[in-house]
């Protein structure tokens, strides 16, 4: 299980905003397990854009680019 | 198929509100709800409707949100293959408003209500739950459930136009004979095809009246000028400033010409109408008061009197313009009006302004001045056509009002048609009523027809014409 | 716009001050509402820019795309003093029909606030609700803030030398503004 970082409390009462703000090349765990980095963050406070060429493979997203619903990810990973 | 439309006085047949011999047209057909929303189904679902210009949409994901009736539309240009593309701002889920700003950029519009978010092409790319094993369980079938698109989508030299009918002809087939002139006002003054572009954001405001009011009869509408703008000169606030009032007549009388009020009676368009009976454009007259604007226009117009120097320009040519396209769109010049419907007594007004692409600042500034002291609700020449648009309503609207006829009969009987030409194109006087009529023979045409077949031009011999 | 923080002392502290601003503010909205249209025009600097806006709706922090730009963008009001005037003598005309018969106009001004003075001019925020009742039963509610910048003068007390008015409507739920704010 990688480490979450705690300096982005996606959960916590600033969570909107600071999911808004994510910056691209940062990477994020979802509740399925996948990790995916941050290709594009629209700034909607409700998606966005991962890149999931380094995830593992029975997460079934390996390689794609794919638009991800805030309340699937978990936190954000060093 | 004979229409009817249910009256406080009983079921009534839609033909029986128009007159054709006295020229009189039934105020039932104004105040009435069931033939409003019959309207929305017959004309707004099945006509072209003006969405806006792409100088709105310069960038990949650029948007802005227009209407189509009663309805808004988003008009977004994509960002993988730059397309524009129109659609139904109503999410696919359960009907809520996707894109709430009026213009912008953006990569997906989500939903506010359970996050359907959609790309710039309206594909539905993400939903609350979609990958749950407790919700949708990946049943969601993403590429069932994109915004609703309009059926047909046009970029005509750089205006946008867009119909929820697939059966639609070709919007150059709808303009009919005023095609040349719809792409003539979006000349540049230079006379380059699609030089314009347009200022923003427009001017936005709604008048309690009848849509048909002001979209039907104010172009052309030549004796209301000198009555409903008796105070305009005194503002002084054409391009000239003076207290006179600017005189844009005096470009287009250098080329020698015959001016009418002609309504095509098949397509429903309709309005000013020159006849020029020269090739070419007249030298340049200056006519503004802001230092430098006329050395730019003079510059330019050396370059369109060349283009048209064998050429007879458009009836709208020479700032001649002035017509309506049906059912709601008013092109005058580079001032083009839309009178967006929105319950029987309400219609929502947006003004657009063109003005060359290229132009330099000081140009651009002054014709922006203009237009806003001009027009809209703030200007001082249209502000006294609110007035006499809306008090029609209330004042037609009675149990004893709404029994009498209006009176559409300026010039009825004198229209006469061009030997050959095509189509129902009336000719008549330059203070006549004939493009109102016109608009009528239509709009019945519209309310009776089953689909585009009964409908010219798609039915090729249909002869629409009322009176 | 500064109106979070508080104006430096001697401005907030200056009682006169604001009262003579309020003053001229209340006495020009008498004069809208009296129709003394000319004795109006009196109290506009020469080189006046008034100035009212679009509005758009935007996204949270999108600040700067809410209001339309006067340096290229479609306003209600953008203009100078010459502008106003013709204004005033077309409704003079008696046959401005979208003002006549001439409407009653209650301009209310509140939220006078001098916020700075700088030589001879001071800046004054304000609020108006202006209520239009027109022919039987025509009524029309215009509310918004004002930015003025005022200028000393002997006669009128101040004269209005900027006009910033923002009207609190995206869509113009009226259908003309046949007045001044
Ligand atoms: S209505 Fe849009 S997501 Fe439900
Ligand atoms: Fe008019």
């Amino acid at each position: 299980m990688p480490e979450i970082l705690k300096e982005y409390d996606l959960r916590g009462v600033q969570g909107a905003e600071i999911f808004r703000d994510l910056t691209p090349g940062l990477k994020l765990l979802l509740d399925d397990g996948a990790i995916g980095s941050i290709v594009i963050n629209p700034a909607d406070g409700c998606y966005i854009v991962l890149d999931f060429t380094d995830s593992p493979a029975e997460a079934g997203r390996s390689g794609e680019e794919e638009i991800v619903y805030f309340e699937e990810v978990v936190g954000v990973v060093a | 198929m004979d229409l009817s439309v249910r009256t406080s006085k009983g079921d009534k047949f839609l033909r029986s509100f128009i007159d054709s011999e006295k020229g009189t047209v039934n105020r039932e057909l104004y105040i009435n709800q069931d033939v409003f929303e019959q309207e929305m189904e017959q004309i707004y679902r099945r006509c072209w409707l003006f969405l806006g210009h792409e100088s709105q949409l310069r960038n990949p994901g650029d948007f802005f949100v227009s209407r189509m009736g009663t309805e808004e539309v988003l008009v977004v240009r994509d960002r993988k293959d730059q397309k524009i593309r129109a659609f139904l701002n109503s999410c696919r889920h359960r009907g809520e408003k996707v894109c709430r700003y009026d213009q912008g950029n953006s990569l997906i519009f989500t939903c506010p209500f359970h996050a359907w978010t959609y790309d710039t092409s309206g594909r539905l790319v993400g939903a609350a739950g979609q990958n749950s094993p407790q919700g949708y369980a990946g049943d969601l079938k993403k590429e069932d459930w994109g915004l609703t698109e309009v059926a047909q989508f046009t970029n005509y030299y750089g205006t946008l136009w867009a119909t929820w009918d697939k059966d639609a002809p070709s919007f150059e087939d709808y303009l009919g004979p005023f095609a040349e002139s719809v792409r003539y006002m979006c000349e540049g003054s230079d006379g380059v095809d699609n030089g314009l572009e347009v200022f923003t954001p427009f001017q936005k405001w709604r008048v309690p009246t009848n849509w048909k009011v002001p979209a039907f009869t104010s172009s052309r509408d030549p004796e209301h000028g000198a009555m409903t703008h008796r105070s305009v000169n005194a503002a002084a606030i054409g391009p000239m400033r003076e207290l006179q009032g600017g005189d844009r007549s005096r470009k287009r009388q250098l080329i020698e010409n015959i001016t009418y009020v002609c309504g095509d009676h098949n397509l429903g368009h309709g309005g000013a109408w020159t006849k020029y009976l020269a090739p070419g454009i007249a030298e340049y007259v200056d006519g503004w008061y802001e230092d430098g604007v006329d050395d730019y226009f003079r510059e330019m117009h050396v370059k369109k009197m060349e283009k048209y120097k064998d050429r007879i320009v458009p009836p709208q040519g020479h700032d001649a313009g002035h017509f309506c396209v049906f059912p709601n769109f008013i092109m005058d010049a580079w001032r083009w009006r839309i009178w967006h419907p929105h319950e029987v007594g309400v219609v929502e007004r947006w003004s657009l302004f063109g003005v060359d692409k290229d132009a330099p600042k000081h140009v651009k500034d002054a014709v922006r001045h203009y237009v806003m002291r001009y027009n809209g609700p703030s200007g001082a020449t249209e502000s006294d056509d609110m007035e006499n648009w809306n008090y029609v309503y209330p004042a037609s609207r009675g149990a004893v009002a709404r029994e009498w006829d209006y009176n559409f009969a300026n010039g009825l009987g004198h229209g006469f048609q061009e030997d050959g030409a095509p189509g129902a194109l009336v000719f008549n006087g330059n203070r006549s009523e004939e493009a109102h009529r016109a608009r009528f023979s239509r709009w019945l045409a519209f309310m009776e027809a089953e689909s585009w077949d009964d409908l010219y031009p798609i039915k090729s011999d249909a002869n629409h014409r009322l009176w | 716009m500064t109106d979070l923080q508080r104006p430096k002392s001697e401005v907030r502290n200056d009682f006169l001050l604001q009262h003579q601003a309020a003053q001229f503010l209340y006495r020009e909205a008498r004069l809208l509402d009296e129709r003394r249209l000319s004795d109006w025009l009196e109290l506009l600097a020469e080189d006046l820019h008034y100035f009212m806006p679009l509005r758009r709706n935007i996204k949270y922090g999108d600040w700067h795309l809410e209001y339309s730009d006067p340096e290229t963008e479609i306003s209600y009001f953008d203009e100078d003093k010459s502008i106003l005037t013709g204004r005033v003598r077309q409704i003079e005309t008696g046959v401005h029909w979208a003002e006549e018969p001439v409407s009653r106009f209650e301009h209310i001004i509140s939220n006078v606030e001098v916020t700075d003075q700088i030589g001879d001019e001071i800046y004054v925020n304000s609020k108006f609700y202006t209520y239009q009742n027109r022919l039987a039963d025509e009524v029309q509610v215009f509310c918004g803030r004002r930015y003025d910048v005022l200028r000393r003068d002997e006669v009128t007390d101040f004269k209005i030398v900027k006009r910033k008015i923002l009207i609190a409507q995206n869509v113009l739920l009226a259908k003309v503004i046949n007045t001044f704010f």
